[in-house]
């Protein structure tokens, strides 16, 4: 047992082996095969330093996926200063070389854009790099640009916000870069299903952007951005933290790590001669390291998107925060089914119906203490109801509900309700079912 | 803050630090009090739950006043038989003096800065998640709203009530231990505030790291050592989510899956009934919080069991129990009559061919979430290297053998319910695979930290019962 101890896992070096037939390595030509030893013994550490730089170098250009033959600087940049850019959606002034953006347009949303003199090859500019001055975590930011293909289509990617320092962005990640270019742009609108249309915004500036040709150090920079970029809540969030971020991802330092620290810990083992416990040892310890490292970087990450929560909510007391709710249309709709429901016995049934399972449960949720209901219960079973005290209907945003005046019937695909309309408007719509089986 | 938030508060930890310490004595060290609080809290806040289930339709101001007077004088009288049964007892405290290592307290102040983040987030923002404002939140803000705690029923039902005092919701038939429970609180506080109900969530994080710190000693595991598992409980981020964005059920599932190991645990290795009930106590609860806690409790009551049988019905079970699984496994894949017409029944029903297809992207998703996504640091990691590493340690422990034998199982059901069912989608999607896997993640933790133990008592204490079973412990 003891021997398998003190034997190397990776055989290199016969002088540290606890192999029976170990001692018999020994011979006349002791002298000459000391020195060698002695020489290959000073070549390790060096050795060991090469190849771990070579390892963690080609680990990184595997995960940042950059080109094996790209310089490590781009050779070709398209500069342009924020104020190149023109506003589509928002309002913004200039400011030097800045586009300071201070007003948003229809549906809560910025857009600048740029048409380039001459279309752009996508594949010969695969990194984007861009600068932002107080860029809101209230805000998502997206990429959005037009092809010679089909230039009627706007296409669209999520970028990982940019903080005080420029961010980088693999566009070639996105199958929709390719062929020839004709505009791009920013735009920017508050983030969906966490941050309150209405209060959004704040102001910002746009500094510059820049398309490189593909280079080790815009790959990398993609790779750091990725890392480190802010990541704001998400409903995903509690059941997968990398996915909830809606930009798409290189490897994550969590796998990196992993592979690093086993292939660096076998190269050390193999060229050191170890045994198997100092290699265990020095496992435990470096993944002991790795979690240290990869908790700090979470703490950080934590923090950022507490930063947001803090902006929001804190210094207001619970009745004012409560009604900071991210889906603020549900809530003005609620508000406004309310006014009806004060017209009705309190124990009245109010079912909910609408396109989107959220809309749905959201109005369910706002709508408490209301007795009330999702129509997705019954109208995924395909079942006709058995009997059906009289109810309130609310229809949100939903246009296959649809309602005969003449008949007074409101129908959703093969099922009909005799029904009166109460309320209508742009989004919503409120039916009183008169009870009876339909 | 009322007097009644502060009993709301102090009843749960009172009632199950009470049963606690009744079942595994009076608590002599710092480690012994922290089992018996955290434990405790967590057994206490779910009996607290499900006291409300016989009220009815009950005032929710009346909750407190009404369970209170129950509750109190059983925690008071729990504790009473505990200090008079202990009374002239041998002290056999020994707690370790030697001062911590600054390392080790580096950890614990990384801990305290993950607590006050998830404090701060949990205090100041509105319910976040989908299923806590859509399932598991949305009956006690009816309840609490509407002043009475109305029965769930089904749509039908409740679309023909005339009464108005049913109510329904899409997810009316999931257990409303957890409801019960936010609602205690909420009408202890006076009003639905999202703040008083997360907080619960911070307290079962506490409770749980608590309760695994105390629990780890007691079976023998160094302080230091001790410390660091419970810092890398603490520290794993879908953990800390669950507690920041409250709301969630798992993280119950998960801390009453790892106080039942640890409970169990203590009571293989001392052999004592008190620690077994204790364990069948929380094995009990998993119903109550979450529908697949039956599938956990199936699954504990069945190793619990194959612990205590005789040798001989052991060797029968490890060869037939394999063989069993693998045939109905081959049956439901085959479509073979019989018994794939009663797995469609109780809703496995799908197209074996297309979840065949479907495996590799299943599986390459769940190893996404495990291995390479940011939700468990090095976790799995460092437990696969621990198996290798002390794997000396696991053939000499019978009961570490026992506790890994379950977490093969729940690793077993995991893989089939993502594998073998079109729940695989929510692996591919990533909506579940996490989440599923992080209700064992703590009681896996204790598993690999108790193979760090260094070779003490237990195995001594242990040993006459344990000789019998090692030969045939999986």
């Amino acid at each position: 047992m003891l021997q398998r101890f003190l034997s190397s896992p990776i055989l290199l070096d016969g002088r540290m082996s606890g192999a029976p037939d170990a001692s018999r390595s020994t011979s006349a030509a002791r002298p000459r095969k000391a020195e060698s030893h002695i020489a290959l013994r000073r070549l390790r550490v060096p050795a060991l330093i090469v190849l771990l730089s070579v390892l963690w170098m080609g680990l990184l250009g595997w995960a940042s996926q950059a080109p094996l033959n790209a310089p490590f600087q781009p050779a070709e940049r398209m500069r342009s200063a924020g104020n190149d850019f023109h506003v589509v959606l928002g309002a913004a002034v200039e400011n030097g070389k800045r586009l300071s953006i201070n007003a948003v347009g229809t549906d809560h949303m910025a857009l600048q854009s740029l048409a380039p003199a001459a279309p752009l090859d996508a594949a010969s500019f695969p990194v984007l790099r861009y600068r932002w001055q107080d860029f809101p975590r209230t805000l998502e930011l997206s990429f959005v640009f037009r092809r010679a293909d089909e230039p009627d289509d706007v296409h669209t990617v999520t970028l990982p916000p940019a903080g005080a320092y420029p961010a980088y962005f693999d566009l070639s990640s996105t199958k929709d870069w390719r062929g020839q270019i004709i505009e791009a742009g920013f735009a920017e609108f508050p983030t969906a299903q966490l941050v309150p249309a209405d209060i959004a915004f704040r102001p910002f500036s746009l500094i510059e952007a820049e398309l490189w040709s593909p280079s080790w150090r815009g790959s990398l920079g993609a790779l750091g951005t990725d890392w480190s970029a802010y990541r704001p809540w998400a409903l995903m969030s509690v059941s997968a933290l990398g996915p909830d971020a809606p930009w798409p991802h290189k490897p994550t330092p969590v796998l990196v790590l992993s592979i690093g620290l086993a292939a660096s810990l076998a190269i050390a083992a193999a060229l050191l001669a170890r045994s198997w416990t100092w290699l265990g040892l020095t496992l435990c310890t470096a993944i002991a390291g790795g979690w240290l490292a990869l908790d700090l970087r979470w703490l950080g990450e934590f923090a950022d998107r507490h930063v947001l929560t803090r902006e929001l909510y804190a210094g207001k007391p619970w009745r004012e925060r409560a009604s900071i709710e991210p889906d603020t249309a549900l809530v003005a709709a609620s508000a406004r089914v309310r006014d009806v429901l004060a017209r009705v016995p309190p124990s009245t049934h109010v079912v909910v119906a609408a396109s989107a399972a959220y809309d749905v449960l959201r109005l369910v949720y706002h709508l408490l203490p209301a007795n009330v209901a999702p129509m997705t219960t019954i109208a995924g079973n395909g079942e006709r109801l058995r009997a059906m005290q009289p109810a309130l209907l609310v229809v949100y945003d939903d246009p296959d509900w649809t309602f005969d005046a003449a008949a007074k019937r409101i129908t959703y695909a093969d099922d009909g309700y005799a029904a009166d309309l109460l309320f209508e408007d742009a989004t919503l719509r409120i039916f009183r079912l008169r009870g009876a089986s339909p | 803050m009322s007097v009644a938030y502060l009993v709301a508060w102090l009843i749960p930890l009172a009632l199950g630090s009470g049963i606690v310490a009744l079942l595994e004595g009076r608590p002599r060290t710092p480690p012994d009090w922290m089992r018996v609080a955290g434990s405790g809290f967590v057994l206490g806040a779910l009996v607290t739950g499900l006291a409300l289930a016989p009220l009815g339709r009950v005032d929710v101001d009346a909750i407190v006043p009404r369970v209170a007077v129950v509750l109190l004088p059983l925690a008071i009288g729990a504790w009473a038989w505990v200090l008079l049964r202990a009374r002239g007892a041998t002290v056999r405290a020994v707690e370790s003096k030697r001062r911590m290592h600054p390392l080790i307290w580096c950890l614990i102040g990384l801990l305290v800065v993950h607590a006050w983040l998830m404090a701060d987030e949990i205090l100041l923002r509105p319910m976040y998640p989908w299923d806590a404002w859509a399932a598991w939140l949305m009956k006690p803000k009816a309840w609490m709203l509407g002043g009475h705690l109305d029965a769930f029923v089904g749509f039908d039902d409740w679309l023909a009530d005339a009464t108005g005092t049913l109510r329904t919701a899409q997810s009316w038939n999931y257990p409303e231990a957890l409801g019960r429970l936010a609602l205690w609180f909420a009408s202890a506080w006076g009003d639905w505030n999202a703040g008083v109900v997360g907080a619960i969530w911070f307290a079962l994080w506490a409770a749980l790291l608590a309760g695994v710190y105390g629990g780890v000693r007691t079976l023998g595991l160094a302080r230091d050592r001790s410390i660091v598992t419970v810092y890398a409980l603490g520290s794993l981020p879908l953990i800390n989510v669950h507690v920041a964005l409250a709301g969630y059920a798992d993280l119950w599932i998960a801390a009453l899956i790892a106080l039942a190991c640890l409970s169990w645990m203590r009571a293989l290795e001392t052999g004592a009934r008190g620690p077994l009930v204790l364990a069948a106590l929380f094995a009990l609860l998993l119903p109550a919080v979450k529908l697949e806690g039956a599938i956990w409790l199936v699954l504990l009551a069945g190793t619990m069991l194959y612990a205590r049988m005789p040798l001989r019905f052991r060797r029968v079970a490890l060869v037939l129990a394999p063989l069993i699984g693998a045939g109905v496994v081959l049956a439901y894949l085959l479509r073979m009559p019989l018994i794939a017409p009663a797995l469609d029944r109780i809703g496995l029903s799908a197209d074996t061919d297309v979840l065949l297809a479907h495996a590799p992207a299943v599986i390459g998703a769940a190893a996404e979430g495990l291995f390479a996504q940011y939700n468990w640091h090095l976790f799995w990691i460092a437990l696969v290297l621990t198996l290798v590493v002390r794997f000396g340690k696991l053939k000499q422990s019978p009961s570490l053998r026992f506790l890994g034998l379950f977490l093969l199982l729940g690793s077993a059901f995991l893989f089939a319910l993502f594998v073998l069912t079109p729940a695989g989608k929510w692996a591919e999607s990533y909506t579940a695979v996490n989440r599923l896997s992080l209700q064992i993640v703590p009681a896996m933790l204790v598993f690999a930290a108790m193979l760090w133990r260094e070779p003490v008592r237990a195995e001594a204490i242990a040993a006459p019962r344990m000789a019998e079973a090692a030969p045939l412990a999986p």
